[in-house]
């Protein structure tokens, strides 16, 4: 385990175009995959996929961040929590304010706050969703879904990348599982993501489409001293996570045709991942 | 605040520690001359027009003397309308009798990037020695006749490893003094941050910058010359001025020191921090200082700049320096010349230490509540009927000898967390405008700002204040 500083930054997500033609192509692309991942997964939940489903409850203001309430109707729990450490795109800023973080579950247990998301929070600290006292989704998820959890160094071989679990974009809300997995080939895992996946063609497959173009983009995952830089060939985001001593860089990258100029509309060249410079595609073509 | 225009990238010089090289190397420059006059000089007049603080324009490139001609008056002549001046930042090489009639028709002051003459400025690399050495010959013999025409010139002066080693130290004092014959005594001495293959060939390691800022502070002293970093960083310890724009809290992504108008018209942030060879978009929600709370919070021994007694006054330096401890560029790391700086700050609390009887420097300041306590650049906001002037009174120390708290009270000196904080009142009522929010939505934006420094103390604390700039306002007259 790594040494972490004792600080911690403000919820903070940022997302800064690499070009004006990565904005005007991808932005709406973008809203329309979180909104797309949102309805998804709701259904998949309603099927009972899906054992819980956290969802930010977007009424413009903040409560408090205890579980203060659990509210019973017909098969359905509720909980509220973490509204004001909620992580929200900043595409939504303004669109939808700050909102209410609300857990449905059809089963009352997987609401309940328990010693495993603690453990998995001190293994699970590569993206957002690390705050080490606060509940939050993807814990929430675990339990609903046999407690699997994150042996970090597993998960992120690079071998074994696959698009279905890229836990790279969660912080921007595209992800496919909703949760981060155990290891890049967790079987569980990847036939929920298929699930979904499907759920997500039914609903819209041209936005699906955009989807997994965006989970298979390759990306620089760094982080360091509390700020997670993660790189794609359009954009750099940054958001707040555990305040490492050491600097860790996940490269992820599943295709090696992204590398082809205008594969990926509005990307420019760049002189390191996950940007490759003119010069260098073109002795790759040769 | 300056409006830069960046119409190229394109260079006639192939300086190999070009902070452009990393966006050239990538392969996202544009040549010289494809750019959008008609963007340009829209945006250009968007910009003078809508903000009053902006200091004019300024030309700057690549290299801006590529531009033909007739552009160059095109966009001297806006300027000049609109702000009655402009600036150009040029190597001088090409420079030519009919832009010396332009530049004095419409008051345009040069920024020269020289590095010495002779050898020292062969960092200013044009291909071969020959030719660099050649070009070098032209440059000097430019300024001598900018100067001559009685154009107002100043240099920005790279410091490698062709001019600022110990063994090239005479060489290049005789230089500083060469310009001083020609009554230059200001300007920049920037070291030239690297991330190429050329790192080790060109850039200075943190003990080769120290030594060479320590020997130059003395040498400024004695010979009254104001160059930067030296004379910021007399200035900042006075609490006078931040001084440039490397010493100041900034976000590589929304730089407010300095807005660049593209190419292609579109408005974009300094480049310094373009290491991965992209240009990116301004952030559209403004500027977020995350670097600046990672690095108060990392401690000095582990590379961060938290406890070091000259945070308020250093930030860490600009985030293109940043270079994390493989050496990899890295906006979460403070400047790869930490060491340096630090050196620079205390040799000069020193002397000023020594010269002012009882003087009170910034970094005896130790209210906590007043951790962020630093002067704020220049600035007129017009539009809250404010005017905020620096205290900028003079460069140096020699003739400086004042009471720090009379001058906050008296609204010289303005803790840059105020400054941050009506900026960022701007920008949310902008912001909310252009969300289309009705009238009674937008927070209203008090008519008037008041400074007092207990006030000041609550603001930092949290609290809703009004602060007393009344003094303030009459320093301006």
């Amino acid at each position: 385990m790594n040494k972490v500083f004792d600080f911690k930054l403000k919820p903070l997500v940022r997302l800064l175009w690499a070009s004006k033609g990565a904005k005007e192509y991808w932005e709406s692309k973008i809203i329309d995959s979180q909104n797309l991942v949102y309805n998804a997964r709701l259904e998949a939940y309603k099927r009972g996929i899906l054992k819980t489903f956290p969802v930010f409850i977007y009424n413009g203001t903040h409560v408090d961040t205890e579980l203060d309430e659990a509210n019973y109707g017909e098969k359905l729990f509720t909980v509220n929590c973490t509204p004001t450490k909620h992580r929200t795109h900043k595409l939504f800023y303004d669109k939808l304010g700050s909102g209410k973080l609300h857990f449905f579950s059809n089963d009352k247990d997987v609401l309940v706050f328990n010693e495993d998301a603690y453990k998995t929070s001190e293994l699970y600290l590569t993206l957002g969703y690390s705050e080490a006292d606060l509940p939050n989704s993807m814990w929430y998820t675990m339990k609903a879904t046999n407690g699997i959890v994150n042996p970090m160094a597993e998960m992120m071989n690079p071998d074994k990348m696959n698009y279905l679990l890229n836990p790279f974009l969660m912080h921007l809300g595209i992800s496919i599982i909703p949760y981060v997995a155990k290891s890049w080939d967790d079987e569980y895992s990847l036939e929920l993501a298929k699930k979904i996946l499907d759920i997500m063609k039914e609903i819209d497959p041209e936005t699906t489409k955009d989807v997994i173009a965006l989970l298979e983009m390759p990306t620089r995952c760094s982080t360091w001293r509390g700020l997670a830089d993660i790189t794609t060939p359009i954009f750099k985001s940054y958001t707040d996570t555990t305040s490492y001593v050491d600097k860790i860089i996940v490269d992820y990258e599943v295709k090696m045709s992204y590398y082809i100029r205008g594969f990926i509309p509005g990307a420019p060249y760049g002189t390191i991942f996950p940007w490759i410079s003119k010069k260098q595609q073109n002795e790759l073509k040769k | 605040m300056s409006t830069s225009i960046k119409f190229t990238m394109g260079c006639n010089l192939g300086c190999k520690y070009c902070y452009e090289n990393d966006i050239r190397n990538a392969g996202n420059a544009k040549s010289a001359l494809n750019y959008d006059k008609e963007a340009i000089t829209t945006a250009l007049i968007r910009e003078l027009t809508n903000d009053s603080d902006r200091g004019g324009a300024i030309f700057h490139g690549g290299e801006p003397l590529l531009m033909p001609i007739e552009d160059i008056e095109h966009f001297l002549k806006i300027s000049y309308e609109l702000h009655g001046k402009s600036a150009m930042q040029t190597n001088g090489e090409l420079l030519t009798d009919k832009h010396i009639e332009l530049f004095k028709k419409y008051k345009c002051g040069i920024g020269l990037s020289i590095d010495g003459t002779g050898k020292l400025n062969r960092g200013r690399w044009k291909y071969t020695e020959e030719a660099t050495d050649k070009a070098s010959e032209t440059i000097w013999n430019n300024l001598k006749k900018l100067r001559n025409s009685g154009i107002n010139v100043g240099c920005i002066i790279v410091l490698n490893t062709s001019n600022a080693l110990r063994s090239e130290r005479e060489e290049f004092k005789r230089f500083l003094l060469d310009l001083k014959d020609l009554g230059i005594n200001s300007g920049r001495l920037n070291p030239a941050h690297v991330d190429t293959e050329y790192k080790e060939e060109v850039e200075l390691t943190p003990e080769d910058l120290a030594e060479f800022w320590s020997d130059i502070a003395d040498f400024c002293y004695e010979h009254e010359l104001e160059y930067n970093p030296i004379s910021d960083v007399y200035d900042s310890l006075l609490n006078l001025s931040i001084g440039t724009c490397f010493f100041d809290k900034c976000d590589p992504y929304y730089t407010t020191a300095e807005q660049g108008i593209q190419s292609d018209g579109e408005m974009g942030n300094c480049l310094m921090p373009a290491k991965e060879g992209i240009i990116f978009l301004q952030d559209e929600f403004g500027e977020s200082l995350e670097r600046y709370e990672i690095l108060k919070n990392v401690p000095m021994d582990q590379g961060g700049c938290g406890g070091c007694k000259f945070w308020n006054i250093c930030t860490g330096i600009c985030p293109g320096e940043g270079t994390d401890p493989n050496g990899d560029f890295d906006i979460r790391a403070k400047s790869r010349w930490c060491p340096a700086y630090y050196s620079l700050y205390e040799s000069v609390e020193k002397r000023l230490k020594k010269t002012i009887k009882n003087i009170t420097l910034q970094t005896d300041i130790t209210t906590p509540e007043i951790d962020d306590l630093i002067v704020a650049p220049m600035v007129t906001f017009e539009k809250l009927g404010v005017h905020l002037k620096s205290g900028r009174l003079s460069n140096g120390a020699k003739n400086h000898n004042i009471d720090i708290q009379q001058r906050i009270q008296e609204g010289l000196a303005i803790p840059n967390t105020l400054f941050r904080e009506i900026k960022k009142m701007e920008n949310d009522k902008k912001h909310k405008e252009e969300l289309g929010l009705q009238e009674e939505q937008v927070e209203k934006i008090p008519e008037k700002i008041e400074m007092d420094i207990s006030l000041l103390q609550s603001l930092l604390a949290g609290e809703v204040i009004t602060v007393d700039v009344k003094k303030g306002e009459n320093t301006n007259e």
